[in-house]
């Protein structure tokens, strides 16, 4: 719902931007600065959205409807952006920045937007849903559960190959890193082949082995999943850290380029 | 066990660093990411008693419970609580925007400010200036605080163009919409947006520090639809018929074209133009140029130069004269003006209003010779004209007078003039204390005998005395028959006319003559006519006014006259100047196809490269003659002609296709060389 209302208030913003475009290119000024400020007024518009998430506490409207909010805002700001710049690159160090952040916060909105809504869909898929703070803990649990599996059972008897493959693969897949970048390199080849070796060792051991392999397979899997959400909710909050920090830098150069193009040319001579 | 700690939320900035490990600590972390960790509990006590107060959450009271002294016994493991994901967001935002003011910092310094600022490459005719204060001038050493305190100035597009105009000239008023006057302005239908009302500045159109200094066709188009809205936006669609194109602006020279073709030459081949290019030429720029008069109209209209083929009236412009007064009628009302010559029928000359612009105005030439039924007060004002006329023409004599009498006798000796007043007035220096002292001399009509003995010529520019005829070569020649033919006036006009009114003219004899007064008689000896002998121009006297006769094409006395009171001028009068030059624009320009209107400036039409197209071979393509003559013998040009190439296929259809936005300048100052010092090295050589 909020994202076709998104859409539908965009295509009405896209039009209206397109008739001021027009217009503005029918005047004896410089359209940029028509566009210039509605640029602005848009970036402003769209931290409101930061805004409202800080202040939860006050009456201001469903978060949905802001979000929709946002990305008609969002809308706006690109094609306006693209109407000030058009396909001109920038010259100068301080064009470039002010041009790099604004393509960062153009990037990192877009990829949010994409982030926002497959990462939450594949989060619930995955099936166990703990928030990210608890994962740490639930892994630590999950190491000493598979331990005490083991040598509840070592107790009693002696298997040399489930001694072997927890020492040398279940246990250190417990301890790995859940990091994307390890994943990214990973690419779960590591999980897949320790899956693989649980389940050929199940052919070669008795019963109460199997038993116990079952088990430790159930943790590995859970451990892999553990780490997916780990990723995954990691990335659905870390893309707000280059979001936030870019708009940052774009607010305080926009500021400055203000400035500058006023000082240079409307009020100075 | 896992403990369902509330710290565990995202919201909390730090995490108990025991919380990877399955085991925070009850307290967790403070805000500022000290670990909090020290009991598990504080005892409180209830009577005498101290009683564990650990939650639920963490196990409830523990079986050990506080120590007697009420500390908790159960000590936390200290730690190091790590940053939660509001506090990395944070701490990132604070790493951000430190590197940004480093940055800014770094840049904004004076020394890096230009290149940290730069906004790009000049345009290529500018590219000689490599200093950003040679055109930001008030900016003068670029700092970041001049240019701060320059955003908050308010807006001076004159200061503003002042940094193009200092080389591209573009006239008074540069910073009006076409660089208009703003009478031309006051003059247009259009209205000019309030945008602009105070002005256009340079930069609205002519970006720097871009690639194109000059907007591209498209936004040229664009740009005139500021003011010039819809009607006119696509040529084939929304121009307006040419209705006058190019009639209307071409009016400086009347030439109708359809009636030289059709008559004239007709008639006189021999002095027909061979084509159109005979009298016509491109020039370098493409516009259309008219040969001058001696290349193109002398052969036939040499004689209305000289006005020579005037059949009726004075062949001069009569620039001083005495007008005719009814003499009796002022004498017997007690109108004193002193001497007045009896048989003038001189109208009152309009130049009298430009020298003796105080004068009333009076009655009607024709009531002047017969003033019985004026009343007091005309004749007052009668005499208010004589005795004025009387001062003037003393004052004239003596010290030339004003600057406006002299613009009006330019050329004229003062000798001629003195001359000529002593022979309309010979008592004039005597009258005049009288005049001065309020008690003008009664009323006296000079004799006819009198005036006939009196009456000379003068010749153009001579310092000398005045031309005596009784002592002239023409009488002497040996031809006295063709001598006096020639005196007499033997030309076309006066050999229709009878010869017994042509000798009543020579002799100042009108026919027409009022006031009842006898016949002239003859003078014994024949005497030259002066307008004859002037045959190649100048000032002379005959009877009461003093002419001059055109000495040729561009008589610099009449067009002098012409350009100050052209409403006494017609087309027959001396040189014949408005035959063919015309004063509907105020005698803006004397030559022809000079497009000194401010419209005409504003479209170009270069006939050059229309005529260099395959599928036009002359003039008349597009110049057709109308069945009936107008003003110019074409027909306007139709929008249909155009419409073969200036369409939207070719992309000829805009604006900017024939209409200029600046009125055409002539050169770029280079003298204003400051710009341009900073890009040469100290040699003085330019850098490339």
């Amino acid at each position: 719902m909020t994202l076709k209302l998104s859409i539908l208030l965009s295509l009405l913003t896209l039009l209206l931007l397109g008739s001021i475009q027009h217009w503005s290119k029918l005047q004896i000024s410089d359209p940029s600065l028509i566009n210039g400020w509605i640029f602005f007024t848009f970036l402003v518009l769209l931290c409101l959205y930061y805004l409202r998430k800080k202040l939860n506490v006050l009456p201001l409207g469903k978060m949905e409807h802001w979000l929709a909010f946002h990305l008609v805002c969002a809308t706006g700001f690109v094609v306006t952006y693209s109407f000030h710049i058009g396909l001109t690159l920038p010259s100068g160090l301080f064009n470039f920045v002010l041009w790099g952040s604004n393509l960062t916060v153009i990037i990192t909105g877009l990829a949010g937007l994409f982030l926002s809504k497959t990462l939450p869909l594949e989060i619930y898929q995955i099936g166990e849903k703990p928030v990210q703070e608890m994962i740490p803990a639930l892994k630590n649990q999950l190491i000493n559960d598979a331990e005490n599996t083991l040598l509840g059972y070592l107790e009693n008897h002696y298997s040399e190959p489930l001694h072997r493959i927890f020492n040398s693969s279940i246990h250190p897949f417990l301890l790995s890193s859940d990091s994307l970048l390890t994943a990214l390199i990973d690419r779960h080849k590591t999980f897949k082949k320790l899956v693989s070796e649980i389940e050929d060792l199940e052919h070669f051991v008795g019963e109460a082995e199997q038993n116990i392999l079952a088990s430790l397979k159930q943790m590995v899997k859970r451990k892999h999943h553990l780490g997916k959400q780990a990723r995954r909710q990691s990335i659905l909050r870390h893309w707000l850290f280059l979001h936030t920090s870019s708009v940052v830098v774009l607010l305080v150069c926009i500021v400055l380029h203000i400035f500058a193009i006023y000082g240079f040319s409307m009020g100075g001579a | 066990m896992t403990q369902n700690t509330s710290y565990n939320r995202a919201n909390d900035r730090w995490i108990c660093g025991n919380a990877g490990n399955g085991c925070p600590c009850v307290k967790g972390p403070d805000n500022k990411g000290n670990c909090g960790a020290q009991t598990q509990c504080t005892p409180v006590k209830r009577q005498d008693r101290w009683h564990c107060t650990r939650s639920i959450n963490h196990g409830g009271s523990c079986q050990t419970g506080p120590s007697p002294d009420g500390h908790c016994c159960h000590i936390e493991p200290g730690c190091s609580p790590i940053p939660g994901y509001k506090q990395k967001k944070w701490i990132y935002l604070q790493v951000t925007a430190l590197l940004v003011l480093i940055f800014l910092l770094l840049g904004l310094s004076p020394m890096h400010f230009e290149d940290f600022a730069d906004p790009g490459p000049l345009a290529q005719p500018h590219a000689g200036i490599t200093q950003c204060r040679n055109c930001h001038s008030s900016t003068a050493s670029v700092e970041p605080f001049a240019v701060l305190k320059n955003a908050f100035k308010p807006i001076n597009i004159a200061e503003h163009n002042q940094q193009c105009i200092s080389c591209h000239a573009m006239g008074k008023h540069s910073i009006n919409p076409h660089q208009l006057s703003p009478d031309n302005l006051a003059q247009s239908s259009l209205p000019i947006p309030q945008a602009h009302q105070q002005g256009i500045a340079c930069a609205s159109c002519h970006k720097e520090h871009q690639d194109q200094l000059l907007p591209n066709k498209q936004a040229q188009t664009d740009y005139c639809q500021a003011c010039h809205e819809k009607p006119l936006y696509r040529f084939p669609d929304n121009h307006p018929e040419f209705i006058d194109y190019p009639i209307k602006q071409i009016k400086h020279i009347r030439f109708d074209h359809k009636d030289h073709i059709d008559r004239h030459f007709a008639d006189e081949p021999e002095f027909a133009p061979a084509q159109c290019s005979s009298c016509h030429s491109i020039d370098k720029n493409g516009t259309p140029t008219v040969a001058g008069f001696a290349d193109s109209c002398q052969s036939c209209h040499q004689k209305d130069v000289f006005s020579e083929n005037l059949a009726t009236g004075p062949k001069g412009f009569a620039v001083l004269s005495i007008p005719g007064l009814d003499i009796e009628t002022l004498q017997a009302n007690n109108i004193h003006i002193g001497q007045w010559p009896q048989w003038s029928e001189e109208p009152v000359n309009p130049v009298w209003s430009y020298l003796l612009p105080d004068t009333p105005e009076i009655l009607s030439n024709q009531e002047l010779l017969d003033l019985t039924g004026a009343s007091p007060q005309q004749l007052k004002h009668i005499q208010t004209l004589a005795l004025n006329l009387k001062q003037y023409l003393y004052k004239l004599s003596q010290d030339g007078s004003s600057e406006t009498a002299q613009n009006w006798t330019l050329q004229l000796s003062q000798a001629e003039l003195k001359n000529a007043i002593n022979t309309w007035f010979p008592a004039l220096e005597s009258e005049i204390p009288l005049i001065d002292s309020g008690t003008p001399p009664p009323t006296v009509a000079i004799s006819p005998q009198e005036e006939a003995q009196q009456t000379t010529t003068s010749k153009k520019n001579s310092d000398e005395e005045p031309f005596d005829f009784d002592d002239g070569d023409i009488l002497d020649d040996d031809n006295e028959e063709e001598s006096l033919d020639e005196l007499f006036g033997d030309n076309d006009s006066l050999a229709d006319d009878n010869e017994e009114d042509s000798l009543d003219d020579l002799f100042g004899d009108k026919s027409d003559a009022k006031n009842n007064k006898e016949a002239n008689p003859l003078p014994q000896k024949a005497q030259p006519n002066p307008e004859q002998w002037m045959k190649q121009g100048g000032w002379y006297l005959q009877e009461f006014a003093l002419y001059y006769r055109s000495t040729g094409h561009s008589d610099i006395n009449l067009k002098q006259w012409l350009g100050k009171a052209p409403e006494l001028f017609n087309e027959d009068s001396s040189g014949r100047c408005l035959k063919c030059h015309s004063i509907d624009d105020q005698l803006s320009s004397w030559k022809a196809q000079q497009r000194n209107s401010a419209a005409a400036r504003l479209t170009s039409f270069d006939h050059a490269q229309h005529l260099n197209m395959v599928n036009i071979d002359n003039c008349q393509n597009c110049h057709t003659i109308p069945e009936h003559s107008n003003d110019l013998g074409f027909e306007p040009i139709k929008k249909q002609q155009c419409l073969d190439c200036h369409n939207e296929q070719t992309n000829l259809n805009q604006c900017s296709a024939c209409h200029n936005y600046h009125l055409p300048w002539d050169s770029i100052d280079f003298s204003n060389k400051s710009r341009f010092e900073a890009s040469t090295t100290t040699d003085g050589e330019r850098l490339p």
